[in-house]
């Protein structure tokens, strides 16, 4: 999200302002939200091209529903919540599986993205090289988390984008998503155990490599 | 017991790890819990949390997304519309039924009607909502002074007066209107048989409470009858504002007959004006020329009868420049005369369009914020020939100040309505016109840096000067402006100077440090202080003539927007000449990075020309 300058009015003015009919307020509500709506979608979907459109019909719904909002609380959790409800709806309608997207990509751009937005547009936000080196961590300890997210489901998908995206307490994203606190705990277990059984297999796989070579 | 296995323990511990990974929170649970990565699992589990993490970042959001949101916006209440007007009945259904359903559209969009006239707030909030199909022809003039020879005089038609029903005229929203130097809001119309409403506040009166009789200082709004019944105020067939009462002000009077509102001429008052001579529209840096096949004469802002206007007629193919649609329009006044009217219908490029005379003669800089509130949406405004200056007539628009600028892609789904008026004698010979649309402003922080500006700040201070409409008043604040000046949505000055009712200073308080005292109280490592610098150029330019610091402390969700309480916490500050007072500020024990120190009642003097901000700072 972008933060409102200091003039800028907040989000409870611009829903007020959108309400009356004022198209401008919402561009702003868009343009102060469309990082981290896209972000979201971005990771539910793993494919650029999807995640604007998965955006662009969250938006959709925040203007449709707005009436709905209560302007007392803060705008971004109930969006993020329509964004995800919307973003899942999406995808099932769509009836396959978020594209997989390469890890390296992600962390690299430059080295040969698959749906990773392009530079243009997709620069990660935040990302620092520490973080990138705490996932490489050199070529013994990559993991394939790429097969990880894909053969997730959408909604495990989205328990993980909205634990390690948004930094949501269990209880949040059980909110967020509808679902019990325990199902958000069960299924991020399955992910980080799945998670941790592709980085076994990938380890395994590097040290046998390595024992090859030296052997050679 | 069985032996779990190694898989199995690996899963244990990583749960376990994963688990404590979250208890801990994700950013700071690989140093309280450095003990569970000395296995190889809970070493997995900070592997995978740190992948995931990095794998799961914020992405920037294509260019594209907001264009094609607020597209889809637009497209939807297009469909919205289209639906409601594809019935069989509104294929068949008269002029006037049609202007009757308009207006239903305009009542339920603006919260207007007959019984709001009855309702509470004021008659401008519940007046609003304009519609792209209002094209009808309805006059509004202003007449300065009382009786017959007031000064000058102009009429707007088209100027946003629509009819809600045969029986009701309502404007669309507020018009700001210039007479002889005084800014007129007209904030609201609203005429049905019980009468003529109005809401209408005076705005850049210096002095509100000197000469208060003053004739000339009072403004008179004749219903124009067509009897020519103006010059009478005392027997409620007219109403008088003057510029002691500087609040929106609502008169009544007496309603326009229902065949006046049949014919159209439902209106005030129109005198003859002055000629203004050529007609001419620029765009900055791209003049360009624009004949819209409607001038066939010289133009001049002549007398336009009190008779009843006809509809508009459309003049031309419209010609888009620099994002406007411009539409010329024309209705026959009377004696041969044209009266001409400009549309600018949408989003310029520059944030500011002026219609100025075709020969660029250097016009009145005036850029008017409309109304003084700068939420408004659209803006609309018209400025008149100024026989004092003898300046050609100029009107324009600008975007309001305070919100950002419009992002790239963005559409507004309101139309612009701009309305120039010029009676046109149809039998001088033609000439061509064209179309001037000047940008005349930027940025106002690019001339008030803060080593150019009266004053400085210190601690890497910065210096946001806000210019959205405020203005003091030399005098004495009014009680009703509220103590602290800031609130009061007063109008923009359109005076000799231009003049800064409210400023801020974002002072940036350093990095904490730990003091060296037993408790360890964090302190800041930059005085609480702010430094005002003062100056007395030699030809009066620049100068902070006074000024009471304080903290904006809340913002209150409170409308209109941007509203702030600005605590007061200095005396006052007097300008007698060059020097500098340091002011202590109290930051109070929230300890933010950065404060807000407002000025209160600061009057920054800048002679003219001026210019206007595009954005907000």
């Amino acid at each position: 999200m972008t933060a409102p300058s200091m003039f800028a009015p907040g989000d409870d003015i611009l829903v007020a302002r959108t309400l009356q009919g004022d198209g401008h307020a919402f561009g702003l509500l868009v343009r102060r939200h469309q990082d981290a709506v896209y972000s979201l979608c971005y990771h539910l979907s793993g494919d650029a091209a999807e995640a604007e459109d998965l955006a662009q019909e969250a938006f959709l719904r925040c203007h449709a529903q707005l009436g709905r909002f209560r302007t007392d609380a803060p705008l971004w959790p109930w969006l993020r919540r329509l964004t995800v409800h919307s973003a899942l709806n999406g995808l099932r309608s769509r009836r396959g599986r978020p594209r997989p997207v390469s890890l390296d990509s992600a962390a690299h751009p430059d080295q040969g993205a698959l749906d990773v937005p392009a530079d243009a547009h997709g620069q990660a936000l935040g990302r620092t090289e520490a973080a990138a080196g705490a996932w490489h961590g050199g070529v013994h300890g990559r993991i394939d988390l790429e097969r990880l997210l894909a053969d997730l489901a959408p909604t495990d998908r989205a328990i993980l984008v909205l634990r390690y995206l948004e930094d949501l307490p269990y209880a949040d994203i059980a909110a967020a998503l509808d679902v019990p606190v325990s199902t958000v705990e069960t299924r991020l277990f399955r992910a980080r155990k799945r998670a941790g059984e592709l980085y076994r297999d990938r380890h395994r796989a590097d040290v046998e490599v390595q024992h090859a070579a030296t052997k050679r | 017991m069985p032996r779990r296995s190694a898989s199995a323990r690996d899963d244990a511990a990583l749960a376990a790890s994963s688990r404590r990974l979250d208890a801990g929170g994700p950013r700071t649970s690989r140093a309280t819990d450095a003990d569970m990565y000395q296995t190889a699992a809970t070493s997995d589990a900070e592997r995978i949390d740190a992948a995931l993490r990095d794998r799961i970042q914020p992405i920037a959001a294509p260019d594209t997304l907001a264009g094609r949101v607020a597209a889809e916006v637009a497209r939807s209440r297009g469909a919205t519309l289209r639906r409601g007007r594809r019935t069989a009945w509104a294929s068949r259904r008269p002029a006037w039924a049609t202007a009757l359903a308009a207006a239903v559209v305009v009542a339920l969009l603006g919260g207007v009607g007959l019984a709001a006239m009855g309702g509470g707030g004021t008659i401008g909030e519940r007046a609003r909502g304009v519609g792209e199909w209002v094209r009808d022809v309805l006059g509004v003039g202003v007449r300065v002074g009382g009786g017959q020879d007031g000064e000058s005089m102009y009429w707007v038609p088209g100027m946003g007066i629509v009819p809600l029903d045969p029986a009701a005229l309502v404007s669309t929203g507020p018009v700001t209107v210039t007479v002889s130097g005084r800014n007129v809001v007209i904030e609201g119309f609203v005429s049905d048989t019980r009468g003529t409403r109005m809401a209408v506040r005076m705005v850049d009166v210096e002095r509100p409470s000197e000469n208060a009789a003053d004739e000339q200082r009072s403004l008179t709004l004749y219903p124009m009858t067509g009897d020519a019944q103006f010059g009478r105020n005392d027997d409620q067939l007219s109403c008088t504002i003057s510029t002691d009462l500087i609040r929106t002000q609502e008169c009544t009077v007496p309603p326009f007959s229902a065949a006046q509102r049949r014919r159209g001429d439902a209106g005030f008052y129109v005198a003859p004006a002055h000629p203004i001579g050529n007609l001419g529209v620029q765009y900055p840096g791209q003049p360009f020329d624009w004949n819209p096949e409607l001038l066939q004469a010289n133009v001049q802002l002549a007398e336009v009868a009190e008779a009843g206007l006809p509809r508009a007629h459309r003049l031309g193919a419209a010609v888009v420049r620099g994002g406007l649609s411009l539409q010329g329009w024309a209705a026959e006044a009377d004696g041969g005369r044209l009266a001409v009217r400009i549309d600018a219908v949408g989003v310029p490029t520059a944030d500011y369009v002026h219609f100025t005379t075709r020969d660029h003669e250097p016009t009145r800089d005036i850029a008017l914020v409309h109304d003084g509130r700068p939420e408004l949406r659209p803006t609309q405004l018209f400025t008149h020939y100024d026989p004092e200056n003898d300046g050609p007539s100029g009107m324009g628009f600008r975007l309001p100040v305070p919100f950002e600028p419009e992002p790239a892609g963005m559409v507004t789904e309101t139309a612009l309505p701009v309305t120039a008026v010029f009676a046109v004698p149809t039998d001088r010979d033609a000439v061509r016109a064209t179309v001037r649309v000047g940008q005349l402003a930027w940025k106002v922080d690019e001339h008030l840096s803060p080593h150019d500006d009266p004053f400085e700040a210190l601690d890497g201070a910065s210096l946001v000067v806000r210019t959205a409409g405020r203005q003091i008043w030399d005098g004495a604040i009014p009680p009703w402006i509220g103590w602290n000046g800031l609130d009061y949505p007063a109008s923009f000055p359109l005076m000799a100077t231009l003049r800064f009712a409210d400023a801020s200073i974002q002072i940036d308080r350093g990095m904490l440090r730990y003091s060296t005292g037993d408790n360890g109280t964090p302190e800041l490592g930059r005085p609480r202080s702010l430094l005002l610098n003062w100056r007395q150029a030699s030809d009066g330019d620049r100068v902070l003539q006074s000024a009471r610091v304080g903290l904006i402390t809340s913002s209150l969700w409170s409308w209109p927007p941007f509203r702030r309480i600005c605590d007061v916490i200095g005396g006052d500050l007097v300008s007698d000449g060059n020097g500098d007072r340091r002011v202590f500020v109290e930051l109070g024990k929230e300890r933010p990075d950065s404060v807000e120190v407002c000025f209160v009642q600061p009057v920054f003097v800048v002679r003219g020309p001026w210019t206007m901000p595009l954005s907000s700072p």
